[in-house]
């Protein structure tokens, strides 16, 4: 923040006072848009009433682990693709070293990093898995069917932070500061569109299921999976 | 990918839709959008990822050549997001196809929600473009009928209420024949058995009335039928999601129960009137559960067998199957009892693959087949791939403890040749229990 | 009331082991309201007849249906004899007879009897031996007036093609009173009720889809709901009904919103003092009465049955269910004690006192206050309270044997 005062440049501000709104935007999105739907979920009467911890966490389980639920047996390949996809992104966003720093410099904390060559193989995976993802949309006919511009957008917005962080690292195409703006400003592009687009399915996630999870397992004693 | 159908013509929708003008679609819209559908519509419109995991779980889809136009969330994206793009501002050929498509080619299964990663309710979805359909009148003619007698009559035939009891004082007599002093009790106060049926075994299909009488005479329950309307379990405008004559008819369903000091209502093997009996209907009263126990004949035979009460004289040698009707076991878990139920009566089961609570609709449930024959097709070849499930099991009889799977089969039998009977619970345990030697006559 | 035996504390009335004897098949049971007589239909040789007592009718019929005791002791009943039905009153027969007869009510003091009945292929009401002048394609239920006078059925007045279903949904149904139809038809007519001089008729109407209203003597109300349940009359001009708008289930008099909302609201009730009482959820699940709009505090999880209220009006009284165990609930406090069925309570004349027969594991016994009588029965009619308050008499069955009982208060618990 300090250094956007001192020094205003593009690079400054994306580094500061941008990473700040978008991150308020993270979280207050996400916080505005579950408040919202919990408070919107008291008007159906049926929701709250039969809500059971159990088969929510019964529900949750067999969804975050690969190949719990027959649905994921059914698609082996796009459920190997989704979990390497879903986890190489949330583990390179977390623990690149990098993004750890940038954590330090700020607010002096740190954790622990993944290794340098293992985060560069896992943004080429979500790099490669966006890819399968969009071949996907373009030629398996069911999905082309249910597809609109805004999934590809979407898919975009995930992407282009991963592209620009490997070229960045890599000083590939453009110089590396200009990478690493844009890298960032993608990044927090992302963030802000969470809340608000398709990609709030990272926390809408758990309240569906909780639903149909103690809908299918406390009301009506089958499986949700 | 285009939406290619053969025209049909259903005066209930086609006929309803010339006597509106678009206005009347736009408000029915606004009404269910704003004031009924609530979270649920929104939260599930917004997280579905399209990502086609629940494609290949609908047995439309699978049965009709893996056409995106069949598969749960092409379903949803042509009629519900639909809506929602066009803000309401939909034309009479808009409605006919999502009638059309919610109507006929959706049973309301709830296989594809199993197979969502985000258990989005599909068939929620699709029944709130039923709800849309409901509310301007665009019903398929055959549901809307029944729905229009069960209204006043509470029953789904137009049965006057002395046809009710006349029927139910003849079978006695017939009975008789069988069972010595064989009694159908009528509006008893205080039994424990309030007993309903299906409005079709009070006039096409009263052999099935008989044996169920038959059972509760030979287990000596101490039962009763109502004297007065509520006696019809079936609930068609459900189909319709006509919710206020739904709700009207669950209400008189408990009201004659509490009337006759009963302590529980039985019903025969029927899924929908189960489903409305404890769930959609109950809820929309306020009820969570229903207020006093809602027995399905599959749990009531499981009882029966368990306790001893009746006992199998000899067992079914050639091969069946069974057919799992959704609303009882996708939606209540009855798997288990099913199958204990049909091994006490059979020796040679081959279950069909997938089973249980995955097991594929008939393609006849959801008011599929209450739309009349207009829309027999429709499900017919929807059914395709139950139709090879049936056939590769190699049984000889089907048993479909629901009265929709029960005719959805036989029509598939008839059509794709599959060379099976379809049989009741009821009537196998009638034909197969031991009558003890005082009750004969 | 009053001039029945209170003294007699144990009268053998009968024993039925013995007609289980003598005949092929003894059903449905009946006991009069000073608990006197133990009526039941039996077999004979001749066929159905009635067993008083141990006395027979002489009378024999093919079936009897639907059998009742009269408020005065009558035994009356639907009978079905060489073919036809009719009515047959203390062992005599009616003679007008009829295709069918069914919904057998009686009037406050029970001195007018009234059925629906089917003539060919018409339909329509026998009241006291007189048949409508007019009858219907269909007629469903019957009204009968206090007073014993007037009679009133839902019939049908337009009979178009089956599947017609643009005809059916103008309306094919209305409210006939002594065979006079209303003009107007609706698609759904019900919750028909006399008001209390017996001149006026209520009824809940159904107009469209989502347009509910009611229906005073085929005027309808002006005001249209989402839904609406059963009416009741206040007095001989104002009608309550429960109706559903946007915001939920309320109370409408005369058309006018005039309770709170809930989620769902029936079975309306009023009081002797003027006051109004209904079935109420307060919440999805959760059940009460609430009392000129206040639920009570206390909820129940299954449901409550229609509220009745003491004498005075001061004590209302509810069954309710909750888990799997019924019991009752006073103004707002239910007995501590569950029970797999109880029938509805009776309280005495003062509201202290409130008794119920009660059910659990096939044995009957009395509830006093929520305390469990000491005797258990093989069954049991439902008791009730003297004049003045201290005794109860009821009917029993032990051993086979029907006993009318008289016991104090305090002995019921003893
Ligand atoms: S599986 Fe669920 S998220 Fe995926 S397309 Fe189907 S409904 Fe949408
Ligand atoms: S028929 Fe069943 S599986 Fe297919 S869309 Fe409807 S609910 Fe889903």
């Amino acid at each position: 923040m300090e250094q956007f005062f001192k020094d205003p440049s593009i690079y400054t501000f994306v580094r500061g006072p941008l990473l700040w709104l978008a991150f308020l935007v993270f979280f207050l999105g996400i916080f505005y848009r579950i408040a919202t739907t919990l408070r919107e979920a008291k008007k159906e009467k049926i929701v709250y009433p039969y809500l059971s911890l159990r088969y929510t966490l019964r529900s949750l389980f067999r969804w975050l682990i690969p190949y719990g639920s027959i649905s994921m047996r059914r698609h082996p390949w796009f459920t190997a693709i989704t979990f390497l996809f879903h986890i190489c992104l949330i583990a390179v966003s977390l623990f690149l070293v990098a993004h750890v720093e940038l954590w330090y410099e700020s607010w002096e904390i740190r954790w622990w990093t993944l290794p340098v060559s293992l985060a560069d193989g896992m943004t080429l995976i979500v790099i490669f898995c966006i890819i399968l993802l969009i071949l996907r949309r373009l030629f398996q006919s069911d999905i082309r069917f249910l597809t609109s511009s805004s999934d590809y957008l979407v898919l975009t917005l995930v992407a282009l932070p991963f592209i620009t962080g490997f070229f960045a690292h890599h000083e590939l195409v453009l110089e590396y500061k200009t990478m690493l703006t844009i890298h960032m400003l993608s990044g927090e592009i992302m963030l802000m569109a969470i809340p608000f687009t398709k990609l709030s399915h990272m926390f809408m996630f758990f309240l569906t299921r909780a639903h149909t999870g103690s809908e299918f397992g406390a009301v009506r004693h089958s499986r949700d999976f | 990918m285009e939406f290619k159908r053969k025209p049909v013509t259903d005066i209930g929708i086609d006929e309803t839709l010339k006597r509106f003008d678009e206005d009347k679609i736009k408000r029915a819209i606004d009404w269910v959008l704003n004031r009924e559908a609530s979270a649920r519509l929104k939260v599930f419109v917004e997280t579905c990822m399209r990502c086609g995991m629940c494609t290949t779980s609908c047995h439309h889809y699978l049965s009709h050549d893996q056409d995106p136009t069949y598969a749960p969330a092409g379903k949803v994206k042509q009629t519900i997001w639909d809506i929602l793009n066009k803000k309401g501002n939909v034309t009479k050929e808009d409605i006919k196809k999502y009638a059309r498509i919610v109507f006929s080619e959706c049973n309301l299964c709830r296989r594809c929600v199993q197979f969502c990663p985000f258990g989005i309710d599909i068939a929620y979805l699709l029944s709130v473009v039923r709800r849309i359909c409901c509310l301007i009148g665009a019903v398929p003619q055959y549901i809307q009928d029944q729905a229009l007698s069960h209204m006043q009559t509470t029953n789904m035939l137009w049965f006057r209420q002395d046809e009710w009891l006349d029927t139910v004082q003849w079978l006695e007599d017939e009975l008789k024949a069988e069972i010595k002093d064989a009694k159908i009790p009528v509006g008893k106060k205080n039994a424990e058995v309030l007993y309903l049926a299906h409005g079709l075994e009070a006039k096409y299909m009263t052999g099935l009335l008989t044996n169920m009488a038959k059972i509760m005479n030979v287990a000596k329950i101490d039962w009763t039928v109502p004297d007065t309307d509520g006696w019809d379990y079936t609930n068609k405008a459900f189909y319709a999601c006509d919710f206020e004559t739904m709700g009207k008819i669950v209400k008189t369903h408990y009201e004659v129960a509490f009337r006759l000091n009963v302590k529980k209502i039985v019903m025969g093997e029927c899924g929908h009137a189960f489903r409305t009996g404890i769930y959609e209907g109950v809820r929309y009263l306020g009820w969570k559960e229903s207020p006093i126990p809602y027995i399905h004949g599959v749990h009531f035979f499981y009882e029966l067998l368990k306790e001893g009460r009746i006992k199998i004289a000899k067992k079914i040698e050639e091969p069946v199957t069974i057919q799992d009707p959704c609303n009882i076991v996708r939606y209540r878990g009855m798997g288990k009892m099913l199958r204990y139920i049909v091994s006490q009566l059979c020796e040679n089961i081959i279950e069909m693959t997938p089973k249980d609570d995955h097991n594929y609709c008939c393609s006849a449930g959801g008011g599929m087949i209450d739309a009349g024959p207009a829309w027999k097709s429709a499900r017919i070849e929807g059914g395709k791939i139950k139709a090879e499930q049936i056939k590769d099991t190699g049984a000889k009889i089907v048993i479909a403890p629901c009265h929709t799977c029960h005719k959805g089969i036989e029509d598939l039998n008839e059509y794709y040749k599959m060379g099976v009977h379809v049989k009741f619970l009821t009537d196998i345990i009638a034909d197969l229990m031991e009558i003890p030697e005082e009750m004969k006559p | 009331m009053s001039n029945w035996d209170w003294d007699t504390r144990e009268k053998v009335i009968s024993n039925l082991n013995e007609w289980k004897e003598k005949f092929n098949s003894v059903d449905e049971i009946l006991v009069s309201p000073d608990f006197e007589k133990i009526v039941a239909i039996v077999t004979t040789q001749e066929g159905k007849t009635f067993c008083i007592n141990g006395e027979t009718w002489k009378n024999t019929f093919e079936r009897l249906c639907f059998p009742q005791i009269t408020s005065v002791g009558s035994v009356i009943c639907l009978a079905l004899r060489n073919y036809e039905w009719t009515l047959a009153k203390d062992d005599t027969v009616m003679e007008e007879t009829f295709d069918y007869a069914w919904n057998l009510k009686t009037n406050k003091d029970s001195k007018s009897i009234a059925f629906n009945i089917k003539k060919g292929d018409s339909y329509g009401v026998c009241l006291d031996g007189k048949t409508w002048d007019t009858l219907f394609f269909d007629a469903r239920d019957l009204i009968l007036s206090d007073d014993g006078k007037h009679t009133a059925s839902y019939v049908r007045v337009e009979n178009p093609p089956l599947l017609d279903i643009f005809s059916f949904k103008k309306g094919v149904w209305t409210v006939a009173v002594d065979g006079n139809r209303w003009d107007k038809s609706f698609i759904s007519i019900y919750g028909a009720c006399f008001s209390p001089d017996s001149k006026k008729i209520a009824a809940s109407a159904r107009l469209s889809q989502q347009e509910f209203t009611v229906t005073i003597d085929g005027k309808t109300w002006d005001e249209i709901f989402l839904n609406v349940w059963e009416p009741i009359f206040l007095d001989n001009d104002n009608v309550a009904v429960p109706v559903k708008t946007e915001k939920g289930w309320t109370l409408a008099i005369n058309g006018k919103v005039s309770w709170p909302y809930f989620t769902q609201l029936w079975h309306q009730r009023l009081s002797p003092d003027g006051r109004i009482a209904a079935v109420v959820a307060t919440e999805f699940g959760k059940w009460t009465v609430a009392l000129d709009g206040n639920p009570w505090k206390k909820t129940f999880s299954h449901c409550v049955l229609p509220p009745f209220f003491s004498v005075d009006g001061k004590k209302i009284c509810a069954v309710i269910k909750e888990g799997n165990t019924w019991s009752v609930a006073i103004n707002g406090k239910p007995w501590e004690r569950g029970f797999d069925r109880i029938w509805s309570p009776q309280l005495s004349p003062d509201g202290n006192y409130c008794i119920a027969k009660a059910e659990k594991e096939g044995t009957y016994f009395l509830v006093l206050n929520g305390q469990i009588g000491k005797e258990t029965f093989d069954m049991l009619w439902e008791p009730k309270f003297s004049p003045e308050g201290d005794k109860i008499l009821f009917g029993c069955i032990k051993n086979g044997k029907y006993i009318r009982k008289v016991l104090s208060l305090s002995e019921v618990l003893k």
